[in-house]
């Protein structure tokens, strides 16, 4: 039997304030939801492992998550928060199609300070829309020009949230 | 500096470290730091990703400042909730910061982590974002609510315009054949094309009613069309008022004939002409007029005065017939279009409700007023005033 490797990886939770960052990673480390708004300052880190399978052997990739206040500005403090980020989530809010506006600026941010880390896109809140599909059509635009995979996600409803976290998981394992 | 010198200040200032070596195994702690670790106080040889897990992920960093490469490294404000799955109650923060600690000469240097409690500064400048977050969410959900808004408004315009346009559009259309009908019906009754029967003249002048009362119906209609696009355009010149009403009052005889009604209609002598477009004043006051007759009771008077209004420069007509009233709740729907009386409902009273809406309309536009006076079993007087030409002559026509 061969012993699982376990791989650290720091995944940054990037987006407008307010489209659901902490809601994702509570949703995805503890299972829970709270419906009332507290905005994050400065980052929050939480764990969680996730089981990649690979050909040989199981892949542990411990998913290191940093919850971060939503904030365009890039500066000194911005860029030491992202130091070291293996990947990133960048998430917006379906009801609020603003918010996507504002991915590209996110994405430019994490470029800056590791341009190789992989992304995938988080269109939240799906379960407050009726008809996602028009917003929908132009994430996708978007998605493709930032070379991203997009999960339509509800952190309230606990819609697609594990796969978001394992669609990045697995890509952080390919990379050993 | 002595030691327990260096601890009491640590411990006022809220401040602790833990020092590792390079192989990431704590090598030394103290000061507070075993508050903000939430456990006890970390012994020699644990992890210090453990201890600060916070730094998990950030190994090329502490890599760099162990080198040298990288001076400090510093993480404000980290969330350390008080239970693991982060409530705000509760919530404290600290600002780390990272330094290369020598070690022995010859050997790798290891790290200084350096944790301050921020707590304060934490609680305050979050209070102030959510504040603003909160606001501007406000903000944003009302911005999106008028969007909606005026996109709604802009449909309800639009299809305001569609109706008025189909209105007319369709009033058009019928007023052109209705008008040959109505030329050849006048051709047929005076024997054009031969004699006619008793019989045949009477059925003849049936159709040529229903006629007349069909083109009135559309003039009416694109009246309302006019009115309501802003394109009904007077040609104001004096108009003798009295005669107007006399002729008012002959093309209704028929009508009060038919239910033992009779317009008594009395002018004051010497009155000034009105500065109205004939056409469409005589219009007006014939709605005033047929509206009193409709609502009056078989076998009753409507009086019909023309004078000097108390305000200088106008004329008032006084329409007062002797019917129920308006009631109470009627009032403010009188002058509504498509708007009809108790009594018209009850007694299928002929009409489209769109007459004293057209007529306060046409005599608002020549600057006038239309409005009534009614007591529950005393009757309705409905008052029109007009501008009178100025002062001096007679009017004539
Ligand atoms: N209906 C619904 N509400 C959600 C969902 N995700 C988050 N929310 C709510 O949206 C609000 C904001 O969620 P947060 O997770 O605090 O947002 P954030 O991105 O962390 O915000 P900042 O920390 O200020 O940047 C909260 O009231 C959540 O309850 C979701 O999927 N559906
Ligand atoms: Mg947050």
């Amino acid at each position: 039997m061969t012993t699982p490797l376990v791989l650290g990886r720091k995944v940054c939770l990037l987006g407008d304030f307010a489209v659901g960052k902490t809601s994702l990673a509570r949703r995805f480390v503890y299972d829970r939801f709270d419906d009332t708004y507290i905005s994050t300052i400065g980052v929050k880190v939480s764990r969680k492992v996730v089981m990649v399978p690979r050909a040989d052997r199981v892949v542990e990739v411990a998913l290191i998550v940093w919850d971060l206040a939503g904030s365009e500005e890039f500066g000194a403090v911005r860029a030491s928060y992202l130091r070291g980020a293996a990947g990133a989530l960048l998430v917006f809010d379906l009801s609020r199609p603003e918010t996507l506006e504002r991915l590209p600026a996110y994405a430019a941010q994490i470029r800056q300070t590791s341009p190789a880390a992989p992304l995938a896109i988080a269109a939240n809140k799906v379960d407050l829309v009726a008809d996602p599909a028009t917003v929908l059509a132009e994430a996708n635009a978007m998605a493709a020009r930032l070379g991203a995979p997009i999960v339509p996600t509800s952190a309230k409803r606990g819609d697609a949230v594990e796969d978001l976290f394992r669609n990045l998981a697995e890509r952080l394992a390919g990379e050993g | 500096m002595r030691l327990d010198v260096a601890e009491a200040v640590m411990a006022e200032r809220g401040v602790g470290y833990v020092v590792g070596d390079a192989a990431l195994r704590v090598t030394d702690s103290g000061g507070r730091f075993s508050a903000f670790a939430g456990r006890q106080l970390p012994v020699a040889g644990d992890r210090l990703l453990d201890v600060v897990p916070e730094l998990t992920g950030c190994e090329a960093v502490l890599a760099e400042i162990m080198r040298g490469d990288l001076p400090r490294y510093q993480l404000s404000l980290v969330n350390r909730p008080s239970v693991p799955d982060g409530d705000a109650a509760g919530l404290a923060y600290v600002d780390l910061t990272l330094l290369a600690w020598p070690t022995t000469a010859g050997e790798p240097n290891g790290i200084l982590v350096v944790v301050e409690d921020a707590t304060q500064r934490g609680r305050r400048e979050q209070r102030v974002q959510q504040q603003r977050n909160e606001l501007q969410l406000l903000k944003d959900h009302l911005a999106r609510q008028n969007l909606a808004l005026a996109a709604a408004n802009a449909e309800g315009r639009r299809m305001a315009e569609m109706k008025t346009l189909f209105v007319s559009v369709a009033a058009h259309e019928l007023r052109s054949p209705l008008a040959s009908i109505l030329a050849y019906l006048e051709l047929l009754a005076d024997g054009a094309y031969g004699p006619l029967s008793d019989a045949q003249a009477g059925a003849l002048r049936v159709v040529q009613g229903s006629a007349e009362r069909l083109i009135r119906l559309t003039d009416t209609f694109l009246d309302l069309a006019r009115l309501e696009s802003g394109r009904l355009d007077l040609e104001l010149q004096p108009v003798d008022m009295s005669a107007v009403l006399r002729s008012v009052a002959d093309e209704i005889r028929p009508r009060l004939a038919e239910r033992g009604q009779s317009l008594v209609l009395t002018c004051a002598p010497d009155l000034p002409a009105a500065l109205c477009d004939p056409e469409r004043i005589v219009q007006a006051m014939a709605n005033v007029v047929d509206n009193a007759q409709k609502y009056s009771p078989n076998g009753t008077r409507i009086d019909v005065d023309l004078r000097r209004a108390a305000e200088p420069g106008l004329l008032e007509l006084t329409v007062a017939d002797r019917g129920i009233g308006i009631p109470a709740d009627d009032r403010e729907h009188v002058f509504r279009r498509f708007f009809r009386g108790g009594e018209a409902r009850r007694r299928e009273v002929g009409g489209t409700g769109l007459g004293l809406h057209i007529a306060r309309a046409v005599v608002e536009l020549h600057g006038g007023r239309l409005w009534f006076e009614s007591r529950p079993g005393g009757g309705t007087v409905f008052h029109v005033t007009v501008p009178a030409e100025e002062d001096g002559a007679p009017g004539t026509v």
